[in-house]
């Protein structure tokens, strides 16, 4: 169990190596340099190719690649070639807002799904389960950007009760609550539908089971076979699907982020792209793809903790 | 992970026991009816409308109210509104086909040869997939757009390949079902070759869920396309196509909203109307 | 401002806008402005790699929080003359290279005078190539070895050659003065209306009035600066109070701005022109055939209409309409669709490329006029798009037919950058003509106005009739503001007036 556990680390870790490769490879492609686009369209070619110089990016793509791959051994990220700070710095701020972002999501998710899934799970063709999944089904199909402006529309232009947008806040500093109620509301909205439809077929599965129907006969309190029995086998099927959810909340929400003026990892990621900040794009990509790791293997655990014959490493 | 937000999803079969099906007759055949309505108008609308669509050629009067020359006004390109949506569905519609059926046909011949040929190989095809989906998609896509490679065929292939994974990992469980086992067991007992019994005939045993993952892979398969659209990573703004429609006319939402209900619900219909009937499906077939 | 006022209105009467801009000006004769309160503008911000380094100023926001904390000697009007600010007054020697400044009494925000050593000191900066400056191409032109401050509030500058035009250099964005030394920025010190308090690269800058201000304290106690870079994100925080001030708003936006009783919309008419380039060096456009088929074949009327959403006006293929020195009496050009096909037909050339972008959000609708209207002369377009963030560099290199914008800039400058022999690696056109340098030449050189005015209306003539800039469009600058702002109109961009918030007043 251990040299599987060891193995899997190994794994994850010759798979962040292999997406560095891959990021780079991908950014060799890209036109231009940060010298062009931080100079803006008015500058001269004489200043580019002097910012170039002074960037240092005068030098083989590869070569400021391996720079950035030596520092990382010692664990330095290095410094954005266009702010001159250190990545860590950059990313920060937005990488905290992600976070609550995400956290906001997944608390006022957790106990929706579960609530909306236990119920359909154990009133499978009821009118009311049928018209559940059916209305989660079209929230899903509606996209973020509009069901966003309609939000915006109705909540923060016609009734003024929640802000249109998180302006002026940068990362966590100058947040509100309010700010993040529309948000959270959407990223809910968006992800509610299939996995609420996940833990509704776990726990119809899970209901109609053997052991659980035998537990029934024993005569315990139908309440503790709900929450002791139905309920964590019921979960388990949808823990991969719940992982990738947060995976993806986690890789920030570029679309939410953008209606809402919210500085997260999603536009930071772009703007990191479209400055051609190669040491910056290469942090998110390596903390993307750790978040993934981690993610999948917290999701892991926590299935085998839930169903101990699941033990899966 | 990828930054576009979640967009693959695993296959969902709505477990509906026997008891359950006699319950909420009514709601499912109400649902059934409502699922066929959403799914038949947009698709109607994509395989009819462009035969009977006016000209959708810019240039008229922008935003203009609904009226004899225009029956839904003009968008803010000063397009017949009704053309556009009468035009719009057939690039949406043969994209998602398109996408899906490259994804599967790229996606289930690697899942099954990974199923027949042992551990080594489907652990270094799975390692290689994680690696792809750990790529940042948006990344992709930027490079992609970056460097001129936005065509049609370009997004095709960019959102065949974020199924790809998926696909194969469902694929392989399949093939790995106890069930499907034992007859191809008693098969390669029997003589046959091996890739008779674990391509041919396997293929033919995960058919029937490969099909249903394709139906609920249309909603988001629909999402990205219209995601990269937002982006200014998708389709070519001079095609009449309901997700970029939805996008050039975003600004004008509250000038005339119609000029973005009207594809947005359009598109909506479509992947809320397959998921409905599929369901519908499932239950029957269970 | 009487001063403004005057070559505002002077500089727009021949964009023949005057009733659009008494429309939303606002302000003015309504009593004494109240004060106090914080006005929070928002702009289209650059990111992380944001400084505060008044010589650097890709953005727009730049510009704004520039001119919030600092001065420039001279301000850009309207009509993109250039009258005194910070200088008192400016005089040229006979020939045009000696330059007698004087500088009005005022002092930076950490109470030193501004003084002529610091005038030396920004403009050397300015030019010095290491600081890859805004504004470098207006000050390398002065030989540094010989100017010299005359006391602590008068200087000589001295030219290599003769520019009766030097002081439009003074005015310019990207000119602002430093306090002499400074070389970092992190905390900067200006002498302009707001002293700075705080900053966060990529996030928003924050500053207080400054009561010491020479032109008199503004009426606004706090004044910050917020990065939102959607569109639709700036207009929803307008419409629900999170800001004060929206920056750059599109004409469908405007619209509905306009029906909001808490909103008001300021629109400067004219600011952005809008081309469609051709590269003179290379087929298919070094036919001059084909070129004037293009020119031809175009329809303006409709361009305005649907890609402008009516808030714009059609271009005559010259940069500068409602600028000084711009020749009005050059007649427009309209649409020949008979003869535009004829000349397709002589040239041969059938197909034709046309590189587009996102850059302005008017060119995706542009693109798919001018597709049509091509058709219609017998050329087939091909579209290519190219994304934001490389788009000026890749299509000087690669295009050969594309769109392109520049905001207001004084005629002459625009001519020096991008049209003359000497500019080539910049142009977009690759056209050359020897004329026209000798004609910016003999306007900078000639001490009298009048020449001075026929030698850049001819340049932009033979500009017009070489189509060296075709220009389909002119679009309107649009600002959307809270109800209750006052003190501000609808103002060119880079102009001194735009986005100054020194007289602006919430209440």
């Amino acid at each position: 169990m251990t040299a599987r556990a060891g193995m899997r680390v190994g794994l994850a870790l010759l798979q962040l190596v292999a997406v560095s490769v891959g990021v780079f490879v991908l950014t060799t492609f890209l036109p231009g340099d940060t010298a062009e686009v931080v100079l803006g369209p008015l500058a001269t070619p004489e200043q580019i190719e002097m910012l170039r110089g002074q960037l240092g990016l005068d030098r083989p793509v590869w070569a400021q690649f391996a720079d950035w791959v030596g520092g990382l051994v010692h664990g330095d990220l290095g410094r954005s070639i266009a702010t001159g700070r250190p990545v860590v710095d950059d990313i920060g701020s937005r990488l905290g807002l992600t976070v609550v972002l995400a956290l906001l999501a997944v608390v006022v998710l957790v106990p929706l799904v579960v609530v909306l899934g236990l119920y359909g799970g154990r009133h499978p063709g009821s009118p009311a389960d049928r018209l559940i999944t059916a209305a989660t089904t079209v929230a899903h199909a509606v996209p973020d950007f509009a069901l966003g402006l309609l939000l915006v529309a109705l909540f923060a232009l016609q009734l003024g009760w929640l802000p249109a947008t998180a302006a002026g806040s940068v990362g966590l500093s100058g947040l509100t609550a309010p700010m993040l109620v529309l948000p959270v509301a959407i990223l809910v909205s968006n992800q509610l539908g299939r996995l609420a439809r996940q833990v509704r077929i776990g726990v119809v599965e899970a209901d109609a089971a053997e052991h659980v129907a035998h537990l029934r006969r024993l005569g315990l309190a139908e309440r503790t076979v709900l929450l002791r029995h139905v309920l964590p086998a019921g979960v388990v099927p949808s823990l991969q699907q719940f992982a990738r959810t947060v995976d993806g909340l986690l890789g920030g929400v570029l679309v939410v982020e953008a209606l809402f003026a919210l500085p997260g990892l999603g536009s930071g990621f772009v703007a990191a792209v479209q400055t051609r900040d190669l040491p910056v794009v290469q942090a998110y990509a390596l903390l993307f793809a750790a978040t993934t790791v981690v993610v999948n293997l917290v999701a892991d655990l926590a299935s085998a903790r839930l169903v101990p014959q699941a033990v899966r490493l | 992970m990828t930054t576009l937000g979640p967009l693959t999803e695993l296959a969902v079969a709505p477990a509906m026991p026997r008891r359950a099906r006699l319950r909420g007759r009514t709601t499912r055949r109400v649902l059934r009816v409502l699922g066929w309505v959403l799914l038949a108008v947009p698709l109607l609308v994509a395989v009819v409308g462009p035969v009977l669509a006016p000209s959708t050629a810019p240039g008229g009067v922008p935003l203009q109210q609904p009226g004899p020359g225009h029956l839904l006004g003009t968008d803010v390109l000063g397009r017949d509104l009704l053309g556009l949506v009468l035009v719009g569905g057939t690039t949406v519609v043969s994209l998602t086909l398109a996408s899906l059926v490259l994804a599967y046909a790229v996606a289930v011949p690697i899942g099954l040869l990974v199923a027949a040929r042992g551990r080594i190989l489907e652990g270094l095809t799975i390692g290689l997939l994680d690696v792809l989906l750990a790529l940042p998609s948006l990344l992709v896509l930027m490079v992609l757009a970056a460097t001129g490679r936005n065509g049609i065929g370009w997004l095709v292939l960019a959102v065949a390949l974020v199924q790809v994974p998926y696909v194969v990992r469902l694929v392989r469980g399949a093939a790995a079902a106890p069930s499907c086992l034992a007859t191809l067991e008693a098969m390669t007992m029997g003589g046959e070759p091996w890739w008779r019994v674990r391509i041919v005939e396997t293929g033919r045993r995960v058919l029937p869920p490969v099909l249903v993952d394709a139906t609920t892979r249309v909603s988001g398969v629909v999402g990205l396309l219209s995601a990269a659209n937002f982006l200014g990573v998708g389709l070519d703004p001079a095609v009449v196509d309901w997700a970029v429609v939805v996008d050039q006319n975003m600004t004008a939402l509250f000038l005339r909203p119609s000029a973005v209900l009207l594809p947005a619900g359009l598109l909506v219909a479509l992947c809320a109307g397959t998921n409905l009937l599929v369901d519908d499906l499932l239950e029957r077939r269970a | 401002m009487p001063v403004s006022r005057r070559s505002f209105l002077a500089g727009v009467a021949g964009a023949g806008a005057l009733a659009t801009l008494a429309a939303c000006a606002n302000g003015g004769a309504g009593g004494a402005p109240q004060t106090g309160g914080r006005l929070r503008a928002a702009f289209v911000a650059g990111g992380a790699q944001e400084t505060l380094d008044p010589h650097r100023l890709p953005q727009f926001m730049d510009q704004a929080r520039a001119k919030a904390c600092f001065d420039t000697l001279g301000r850009w009007e309207q009509d993109m003359s250039c009258t005194p600010r910070l200088a008192e007054s400016w005089e040229p020697d006979a020939t045009g290279t000696r330059w007698r400044i004087r500088l009005r009494q005022a002092s930076f925000h950490d109470g030193r005078p501004v003084r002529a050593t610091d005038v030396l000191y920004t403009y050397r900066r300015i030019a010095d190539p290491a600081t890859t400056a805004s504004a470098a191409a207006l000050f390398t032109g002065i030989d540094f070895a010989a100017s010299r401050a005359v006391n602590d509030r008068e200087l000589e500058i001295v030219l290599g050659a003769p520019n009766h035009l030097f002081p439009v250099a003074l005015g310019s964005y990207g000119s602002e003065i430093i306090p002499e030394g400074t070389t970092s920025f992190a905390a900067p010190v200006g002498s302009g209306p707001f002293r700075f308090v705080s900053f966060t690269p990529g996030g928003p800058a924050l500053y207080r009035r400054n009561d010491a201000y020479w032109d008199g304290a503004p009426a606004l106690d706090e004044l910050e600066f917020l990065p939102v870079a959607d569109e639709s994100a700036r207009v929803g925080a307008l419409l629900s109070g999170q800001i004060e001030y929206a920056h750059d708003i599109r004409a469908t936006s405007a619209q509905q701005l306009a029906s909001d009783s808490r909103t008001q919309v300021l629109t400067a008419p004219g600011a952005a022109f809008q081309f469609l380039y051709v590269k003179h060096d290379r087929p298919p456009f070094d036919d001059p055939r084909l070129r004037q088929a293009l020119v031809l074949g175009l329809d303006r009327e409709a361009l305005a209409r649907v890609a402008l959403l009516g808030r714009g006006q059609p271009g005559n293929d010259m940069f500068g309409k409602g600028l000084q020195y711009y020749p009005d009496a050059v007649p427009q050009r309209t649409r020949d669709v008979d003869r535009a096909k004829a000349l397709v037909a002589e040239s041969g050339v059938t197909t034709v490329e046309l590189s587009t972008g996102v850059t302005d959000p008017s060119w995706p609708a542009a693109t798919q006029l001018i597709v049509a209207q091509l058709a219609e002369i017998g050329l087939t377009a091909q579209v290519r798009n190219v994304p934001p963030e490389t788009y000026f560099a890749d299509v000087r290199k690669n295009a050969t037919m594309h769109f392109s914008r520049t905001g207001t800039l004084p005629v002459q400058n625009w001519i020096a950058t991008t049209q003359l022999s000497s500019a080539l690696t910049n142009s977009f056109s690759k056209y050359v003509d020897p004329e026209i340098d000798r004609l910016h030449a003999q306007a900078l050189a000639d001490p009298d106005e009048g020449a001075r005015a026929a030698a850049i209306g001819s340049a932009l003539t033979r500009i017009h009739d070489n189509i060296a800039s075709p220009i389909w469009g002119i679009s309107d600058w649009i600002v959307g503001v809270h109800g209750d702002v006052k003190g501000l109109q609808g103002f060119r961009p880079n102009t001194f007036d735009w986005a100054n918030f020194a007289k602006a007043s919430l209440g």
